[in-house]
């Protein structure tokens, strides 16, 4: 294969860790949102909760659009 | 049709070279220049009158004025009177950049890595500086919360170093992908409604949700010009009172 | 009918009061948006970390010629690192919510009157 169509193979299967981290946002703010609405009234003692774990997913996915850039750019 | 990355180029406008090291006077230069005219007329045609009871421009002045202010008083307490002022240039120059970026053809100063970390790296010293002013040596306490036992010292002083040093990057990286993401978002936006109108027939009929788009993104994108501004600033003073107070 | 009928003020006191409450606590979307709007800056916040730790240690691996276990171990320093910063943050956030309900607490009223119109 060429080297060039590798790389951007490479890319293109790392930006899929950027859809996994979607599906866990999403995940995240559904069950969240599925939990707040039977208690609305509890809803925002847990932000800071809500917070942390969109956080770390998120982060999950900016590393994954970074594995993306390096093998585009860097490589 | 112009990319989407087009817009951050980098233009000269009056080539100037000094030594060999290339000093042009480019549109970056142009805009913050622009910027900071914007900011003297604002603030001095604000307060040229400077009445006991403000017009509705001398109240605007007064009520930024305040809002830094009062931000910097519940962040870092009385001892934070005299960096007053200069978060209120930060706050204030940023918010000017961000905004006048969004006009069209405009350059946005702050979607450049290279000028948001040369603020945030600008901070960071001055942090550094303050707090090894203030408190001499003891300032590297900060590496090292209190009670922590002598064994758990080889693994909390990397860490907290590490947790130190990444402030200035998250500072500069928040402003810098925000804007830079914003206004390629605007413009990949743009570019539809322009396709979809050339295409003519049903498919210019089609363009008009394009366009909606980005109506509603420019809404979000001038939200997000001063949000920014503002967490840039709020980052600003909750890093410098750390230097000046010391303790967590 | 001009003049003012008798529960008219208790009606206005009840008002303010459930409005007060009903600001005091934001509704689960207002919620979410905001977790979403900082969120993202937090993660920034967990990333940077880790990338600031793995330079480092591949800074020091490229001066002591150790490539590539510094750079292994300050990556982990960095990932806990991130995480600190993570929690601190998420602490800041919770302060500011228990001072936030503390603030609202008072504004419960007394609204069983029983007055008849």
């Amino acid at each position: 294969m060429d080297a060039a169509a590798a790389q951007l193979l490479g890319a293109g299967m790392a930006a899929i860790g950027i859809g996994m981290a979607a599906i866990g946002v999403g995940l995240i703010f559904g069950l969240f949102l599925l939990g707040a609405l039977r208690n609305p009234a509890a809803a925002a003692s847990q932000q800071p909760q809500l917070l942390f774990g969109f956080a770390v997913t998120e982060a999950l996915g900016i590393f994954a659009f970074l594995v993306a850039l390096i093998l585009l750019f860097v490589v | 049709m112009a990319g989407p990355l087009e817009q951050f180029e980098i233009q000269p406008l009056y080539p100037i070279e000094v030594a060999g090291y290339d000093l042009s006077f480019t549109n970056a230069s142009a805009w913050m220049i622009f910027a900071l005219l914007v900011t003297w007329g604002f603030l001095f045609f604000g307060m040229r009158k400077s009445e006991l009871v403000p017009g509705r421009w001398q109240s605007a002045v007064e009520g930024l004025y305040e809002f830094v202010h009062g931000m910097v008083d519940t962040n870092i307490g009385p001892k934070g009177k005299k960096y007053v002022p200069f978060i209120f240039s930060l706050f204030i120059f940023i918010l000017i950049a961000n905004l006048a970026g969004l006009f069209p053809y405009a350059f946005t100063v702050t979607s450049h890595i290279a000028v948001t970390f040369a603020f945030a790296a600008f901070i960071f010293f001055m942090c550094v500086l303050i707090g090894l002013a203030k408190h001499g040596f003891r300032f590297f306490s900060l590496f090292l919360p209190a009670g922590t036992p002598w064994f758990l010292w080889i693994l909390v002083i990397p860490i907290e170093m590490i947790s130190f040093l990444s402030r200035p990057i998250t500072l500069s990286v928040r402003l810098f992908a925000n804007m830079t993401a914003g206004h390629i978002l605007l413009k990949i936006f743009i570019g539809f409604v322009v396709s979809l109108g050339v295409a003519g027939g049903i498919w210019s009929v089609v363009g008009i949700l394009p366009f909606a788009m980005t109506v509603a993104l420019f809404g979000l994108e001038l939200i997000v010009a001063v949000v920014q501004a503002y967490v840039f600033a709020l980052l600003t003073t909750v890093y410098l009172n750390d230097s000046i107070n010391l303790h967590h | 009918m001009t003049e003012p009928r008798p529960n008219e003020l208790p009606f206005e006191a009840r008002l303010a009061a459930a409005r007060a409450r009903a600001e005091g606590s934001p509704s689960p979307k207002q919620v979410a948006a905001n977790a979403f709007a900082q969120g993202t800056r937090l993660a920034i916040e967990l990333v940077v970390a880790v990338l600031v730790g793995a330079a480092i240690g591949y800074g020091l691996d490229v001066f002591f010629g150790t490539s590539p276990f510094l750079l292994l171990v300050m990556f982990m320093f960095g990932l806990v690192a991130g995480f600190l910063n993570l929690v601190r943050a998420v602490s800041y956030e919770q302060a500011k919510i228990t001072q936030a309900e503390l603030d609202a607490l008072p504004v419960v009223e007394d609204d069983d009157d029983d007055e008849k119109w």
